[in-house]
């Protein structure tokens, strides 16, 4: 596996060191300190990069599955679940050193404005920018780390479906059934894991799950969590479900794999 | 001995490539597999690599002893010859590096040149070097010889005689009957989704007086594409 992140991390490297070199550039270029917006939507900018480098990633292997690069792996000692995992892996480790190595310099940005122009700091209302850690609590720095959380958390979803996907056609079921199911095996755990967060809100008060709770509101985790609780959306997901069902074990005519 | 016998039907969802056809592969033999275009000449050979999925009801060459050339193979262009020939050691379990090494100055590719620059033939050249580089039983080249020089075909057929024992089985789908008639042993003739003849090179050779390129020309006179 490490083999496989380690040339997959080869492949990229020359792409990521230029976008991380000039987002940096351009980033550092720009201290105005008498812009307030610059400063507010640069860490915005951040957080977007940082998804387009991870969904970008996902694209390039999923467009690789189609190309011949998929001859790459095949036949050799490493198993296709340790391949997918290596490049999980890649996708996660580049897409997150990017978030911290830019949040960092943003920070750095940040840390000279508050030492030499502490009234402007003050004036750039910083509070609901999560990248900018000066002047907080050191309680508060995970904030950063639930954005990179998110990403790695939607990287996995997304790289599941389009595996389920994937691994269904193998096995020669119809396009539609396939689809239908990478969509449902997500939608569940989804369903799973905000139902989990919000026990967790709500019965282990010792964690102080309050405190981190802005940044989950940001992600929309919680409207998430009432739209797909809202009886409403159960209705449609089971009626959905009971429609669909004669699709999810359709298999292609040219299945000659029970032979 | 056999190691690959089944009766093979396949279809892709709107083409039907085998019917019914019965396939028997022996061990130790050279095949020439031959077809015109779309007669599904690569799709057998992903069949018998096990690249498409398929339950073969006699298949004795595990997933490790299988060395498979693709018609076409990109590699990632930030890499060097030297380079890819590194990843292939790295993850393909019986990768010689020092038989690469050694074809790699017969075939004058330096090994520091960037993947990219390749031409197509040195690229063809390359894929070769790779499935023949890794120690395995069962060899399935798909197309060696597009874009190749006359003096590498050379060593193309050099190199199979190098590494040819009884232990291993080469299946090689190609349109230039004649870079490897002599070397082969047996010629797999895809005629229709029904109908795969495999021949004796040497039967063809004793009994008529045409070459073998010459005598699949007439045969394949009444083979249609589909």
């Amino acid at each position: 596996m490490l083999k496989v992140i380690k040339y997959e991390i080869r492949r990229f490297l020359k792409f990521y060191l230029i976008l991380l070199f000039t987002c940096l550039f351009f980033f550092l270029v720009d201290i105005n300190r008498h812009t307030v917006t610059s400063y507010q939507y640069q860490a915005l900018i951040i957080e977007f990069i940082t998804a387009f480098l991870a969904y970008y990633l996902i694209i390039k292997y999923i467009r690789d599955e189609y190309t011949d690069k998929k001859y790459l792996y095949i036949k050799s000692s490493l198993s296709p679940t340790q391949v997918f995992v290596g490049k999980l892996l890649t996708i996660i480790i580049l897409s997150c050193s990017f978030l911290f190595i830019m949040t960092f310099f943003y920070n750095l940005k940040l840390y000279f404005l508050y030492k030499k122009h502490y009234l402007d700091f003050l004036r750039l209302n910083l509070d609901y920018t999560y990248l900018a850690l000066i002047g907080r609590e050191y309680k508060e720095w995970l904030y950063p780390l639930h954005f990179s959380l998110g990403i790695i958390y939607n990287t996995i979803i997304f790289y599941l479906m389009y595996t389920i996907y994937a691994k269904r056609r193998m096995k020669r079921y119809s396009k539609l059934s396939s689809i239908i199911i990478s969509y449902f095996i997500p939608a569940g755990i989804f369903y799973v894991s905000n139902y989990f967060v919000k026990l967790l809100d709500k019965f282990f008060h010792f964690l102080d799950f309050s405190n981190l709770t802005p940044r989950v509101r940001a992600f929309s985790l919680r409207e998430h969590l009432i739209n797909i609780l809202s009886i409403n959306s159960l209705i449609i997901l089971l009626v959905s479900l009971v429609l669909m069902v004669r699709y999810i074990t359709r298999k292609r005519s040219d299945n000659q794999c029970e032979n | 001995m056999e190691i690959i016998k089944d009766t093979i039907t396949f279809m892709y969802p709107d083409k039907l490539v085998f019917n019914d056809v019965d396939v028997t592969i022996n061990k130790g033999e050279i095949y020439l597999l031959i077809g015109r275009n779309g007669t599904g000449k690569s799709t057998l050979l992903r069949l018998l690599g096990k690249i498409e999925p398929y339950k073969f009801k006699k298949h004795l060459i595990a997933e490790k002893d299988i060395s498979y050339m693709p018609s076409d193979l990109s590699y990632y262009p930030y890499m060097r010859i030297i380079d890819l020939l590194k990843f292939y050691h790295d993850t393909h379990q019986n990768f010689s590096l020092e038989f690469a090494h050694t074809y790699l100055e017969e075939f004058q590719l330096k090994p520091n040149k960037m993947i990219k620059k390749l031409s197509l033939g040195e690229q063809k050249i390359l894929n070769y070097l790779i499935c023949l580089s890794k120690e395995a039983k069962l060899y399935l080249i798909d197309e060696p010889f597009p874009y190749v020089d006359l003096l590498n075909d050379e060593i193309f057929r050099k190199m199979i005689i190098n590494k040819y024992d009884e232990e291993k089985t080469f299946i090689i789908a190609t349109h230039q009957i004649n870079e490897f008639e002599k070397l082969a042993s047996y010629c797999l003739l895809i005629k229709s989704p029904e109908t795969i003849e495999c021949i004796p090179t040497d039967e063809i050779r004793n009994s008529v007086s045409l070459s073998v390129e010459d005598y699949f020309k007439e045969v394949m006179r009444d083979v249609k594409g589909y």
